[in-house]
């Protein structure tokens, strides 16, 4: 059995990992509540902009900061892009085909990925962050985590923020609501589905690029490693609430890390530690699925 | 009717063709494509069934797929069962998890299904990366340690060779094909279409549409077992990193762009997924890779066409 | 003027149901009997006519109340087990599936009604007889026009053995002639089929035609029942009617 120390690293990995899967959850739980679109492509946007990151770091003349802030431009650049072209063409099919959609851009942009960089070779994204180190009791954090954590909680903070406190929260969360009745209330929805695309974007760019350093960076890890936790976070918040999401994948994020922990005899653990998002996914959709629901035009009356 | 038996002829033809002209046409190469091709053929049919008859996504048929290869070959290993037992045994064992995944995510909104599914092809991806493929070992996961001791799946005693193994694998899809269009044809094909076209219609109209989704989940999960086990006997060996959660959205994009035309649709994902990349790569020398921009833009042209194709006929959703 | 009529028997019967939408009251404390025969339920936009028929189908449940047809508390159903059991429905938005002919619409209903396989050619075409659509059973519901489409749906709703059918705004958009064939068809219902009828239309000349007993709502409230005449007359239901097209 690990010893409390062991536990304690893998933890604090746990939640940094958790901290990204946090945050991809909340923008992928407001896109869909916004727009009726589960975007599969997230973590697609995302590698996109890590390669792009990675590319202009290696440049000799592109310095740090710009590149950052470039990667974080082309994540935004595509997600409005795909919200403002691409989007309105489904705006009057259901969910589920809107999401298709996004299945189809991310086969597109990985295939973009593909054919314009190498992928055969190995990359490491490397933020300069990794060296600082932070000391809480015996447990140490570096830099990345520290960062991670505190931009997920202050990225959740600032949305749930915005939607309850400004004008364009409210008009975001009418639309939410009921978009029909948000629509003959005056509020501009197709302008309020591009601040959600855009929002989107942004975090797909803020995440990407962390993502990319915290794991190995190539083309199927960078899409789907992110993805499919991020949105077991937001199942466990289904799909509504942004708390308990950001919960999920805190949740998410600890129990797949500290899993990792394991070894010897219990060696197995640490081998499916990876499904453990999964499962508390599949426990909440279980749940949920326990009445029968009717559904009535797309609202369910029980 | 006639459409319908038109269809039939063709694919009748189809099936003559790969039957009796490929082989003595084509290089073993393609033949062996062509193998592939049908087990492709087979999966897109199960999964066409779900999102054109019933409109349900399901991300996991490939999953399904590889567990239904792992089953037949597990079980092939360790039994001296016939071939086509192993098929039915695969069938059964993932026809029983996809009821399993079915049953809760089912009874809710459709977007989950597509999330369930996903988690489900991942959770086989890792499972299957740890478990690896059985190559003749012993214990559970019946692999051996050393290379020495590692061998193929096998085949049917009928159809070693791969021309009477493509034989084999056309004669199994046919029967696929026949048990789906009775489904289609009858009861459930009827419920299906009333579903897919309002909910709430077929409700009142006394469907229990839960039950009726979860048939037709458990049909498609069947068949991906099948398949499965057809490709286990094809291939003889697997590696997991071929059915990873990327696989199943390449197989739903392609039953996409397939479209719904009948039943020919799962004819024309088989050619798209498995000969179209090959012909690419030798044949115009393209790396296949372009493949990913291919679907990529396929799936988005489909649904943009069959948006504006619905909104002529003033469908309204 | 308000009439209830007889609390038991033949017919659809609501106790008290009251239907809450996150703070709206659709229905409002509605007790109301329809005997059996053709009945209209009529009340300007809004005021609950289609929210009873989706408690009555099952497909909303009220706060309280209980729904009764022919004598039977059908409250705990769900929808579908409701339509088996016999209660029909028709929406306001077309509901019949372009995909299939309207021989496989129709016996699609039955065959989920309970129907048997032996009879259903028979149960099939006697619907569509009923519904005036004898000629056109093997053409594809997707290649037939509006009007006859919503014929379609009258065969679906009378098929096999219904015990209650509800036709929700079935003449809206129909031209004149349309709408004067779909009240032949209609008025011919109780006679073929052993089933209560409830109409909800804003067509007057359709209610007055087909209907004995209306019930009329305002509000989520009923406001009057009664004989198709003597409701008509009543100056609580003129006044509810005012600048609505009568």
């Amino acid at each position: 059995m690990p010893t409390l120390t062991e536990f304690s690293s893998f933890f604090v990995l746990g939640l940094a990992a958790g901290a990204v899967y946090a945050l991809s959850g909340t923008g992928l739980v407001v896109l869909y509540r916004t727009t009726g679109v589960v975007n599969f492509a997230f973590g697609a946007i995302g590698m996109v902009s890590a390669f792009v990151a990675w590319s202009l770091l290696q440049t000799s003349w592109c310095p740090n900061a710009l590149a950052y802030l470039a990667a974080f431009g082309v994540a935004v650049a595509i997600s409005l892009i795909y919200g403002m072209v691409i989007a309105p063409q489904f705006a009057q099919r259901d969910s589920v085909t809107k999401s298709v959609g996004t299945l189809g851009f991310a086969l597109l942009l990985v295939g973009i990925v593909f054919v314009t960089w190498n992928t055969a070779e190995v990359r490491k994204l490397d933020l300069g962050v990794e060296d600082w180190k932070l000391d809480i009791g015996k447990i140490r954090l570096n830099g990345l985590n520290v960062i991670s954590i505190v931009l997920a909680a202050m990225v959740v903070a600032l949305v749930t923020a915005l939607l309850n406190r400004t004008r364009l929260g409210t008009a975001m969360r009418a639309v939410a609501n009921d978009r029909e009745v948000a629509a003959l209330a005056g509020v501009p929805v197709r302008r309020i589905d591009l601040v959600a695309w855009l929002g989107a974007g942004m975090i797909c760019g803020l995440v990407g690029v962390i993502n990319a350093a915290l794991v190995n960076f190539d083309v199927n890890t960078l899409t789907f490693a992110l993805l499919v936790p991020s949105l077991a976070a937001a199942t466990v918040g289904r799909l509504s609430s942004l708390w308990v999401t950001m919960l999920g994948g805190f949740l998410v994020g600890v129990m797949s890390r500290v899993a990792k922990a394991f070894s010897g005899d219990l060696q197995f653990v640490s081998d499916y530690s990876e499904i453990a998002p999964f499962a508390l996914a599949g426990a909440v959709i279980l749940w949920l699925g326990r009445h029968r629901t009717v559904v009535l035009s797309g609202r369910a009356m029980r | 009717m006639k459409r319908a038996t038109l269809s039939t002829i063709g694919m009748a033809g189809t099936a003559a063709a790969l039957m009796f002209a490929a082989p003595v046409l084509l290089s073993a190469f393609w033949i062996s494509v062509l193998i592939g091709a049908v087990t492709t053929v087979m999966l897109a049919l199960g999964v066409g069934v779900l999102y054109w008859r019933v409109g349900l996504v399901s991300l996991s048929q490939v999953a399904l797929f590889a567990v239904g290869m792992w089953v037949t070959m597990r079980v092939g290993f360790a039994t001296s069962l016939p071939y086509p037992l192993l098929l039915v045994v695969s069938g059964l064992v993932t026809l029983g998890i996809g009821v399993a995944i079915g049953l809760p995510a089912l009874r809710l909104r459709g977007i989950y299904l597509a999330l369930v599914t996903l988690f489900v092809a991942q959770t086989v991806s890792i499972v299957l990366g740890n478990l690896q493929f059985p190559n003749g070992g012993g214990g559970f996961s019946g692999v051996a340690t050393s290379i020495s001791d590692s061998k193929l799946a096998r085949r049917p005693s009928f159809a070693g060779a791969d021309v009477a193994y493509l034989r084999f694998a056309v004669v199994v899809a046919a029967l696929l094909f026949a048990l789906v269009w009775i489904h289609v044809r009858g009861k459930p094909g009827r419920a299906w279409a009333s579903i897919r076209q309002s909910e709430a219609a077929a409700e009142s109209a006394g469907i229990n549409i839960t039950v009726y989704k979860l048939w037709a989940f458990a049909l498609a999960s069947f068949i991906a077992g099948v398949a499965g086990g057809v490709s286990a006997g094809h291939l003889g060996s697997a590696n997991p990193t071929t059915y990873s959660a990327v696989s199943n959205i390449l197989l739903f994009a392609v039953v996409v762009i397939s479209g719904a035309v009948s039943l020919w649709g799962a004819l024309i994902a088989g050619a798209l997924k498995d000969v179209l990349p090959q012909f690419f790569d030798k044949t115009l020398h393209i790396s296949e890779r372009w493949s990913y921009i291919l679907f990529g833009v396929g799936v988005l042209a489909s649904l943009m066409l069959s948006t504006r194709a619905a909104r002529r006929k003033g469908v309204s959703w | 003027m308000v009439m209830t009529g007889v609390e038991t028997g033949r017919g659809l019967h609501v106790r008290e149901l009251t239907v809450r939408f996150g703070g709206v009251t659709s229905l409002d404390d509605v007790t109301l009997a329809l005997p059996s025969g053709t009945c209209g339920l009529i009340g300007p936009n809004g005021a609950g006519k289609t929210t009873l028929f989706n408690v009555v189908s099952g497909f909303v449940t009220p706060v309280a109340g209980r729904v009764l047809v022919n004598d039977e508390d059908v409250s705990s159903m769900s929808a579908h087990r409701r339509a088996r059991w016999g209660v029909r429905r028709t929406f306001q938005t077309e509901q019949a599936i372009s995909s299939l002919s309207v021989f496989d619409n129709v016996l699609t209903v039955y065959e989920h009604a309970g129907g048997h396989r032996r009879s259903s050619r028979d149960a099939v075409m006697a619907a569509l007889e009923i519904a005036q659509l004898d000629g056109l059973a093997s053409r594809p519901v997707g290649s037939l026009g509006a009007g006859e489409r919503r014929f379609v749906e009258i065969a679906r709703a009378v098929v096999g053995s219904p015990r209650l059918i509800l036709l929700d705004e079935p003449a809206a958009g129909l031209p004149d002639e349309e709408t004067a064939r779909l009240a032949g068809v209609i008025v011919s219902i109780p006679e073929r089929v052993d089933a209560t009828v409830v109409l909800i239309d804003h067509d007057m000349s359709l209610i007055q035609t087909c209907c004995s007993v209306i019930a009329v709502l305002d509000f989520g409230r009923l406001i009057a029942t009664g004989p198709t005449a003597d409701v008509l007359r009543h100056p609580a239901v003129r006044a509810a009617y005012l600048g609505e097209a009568a």
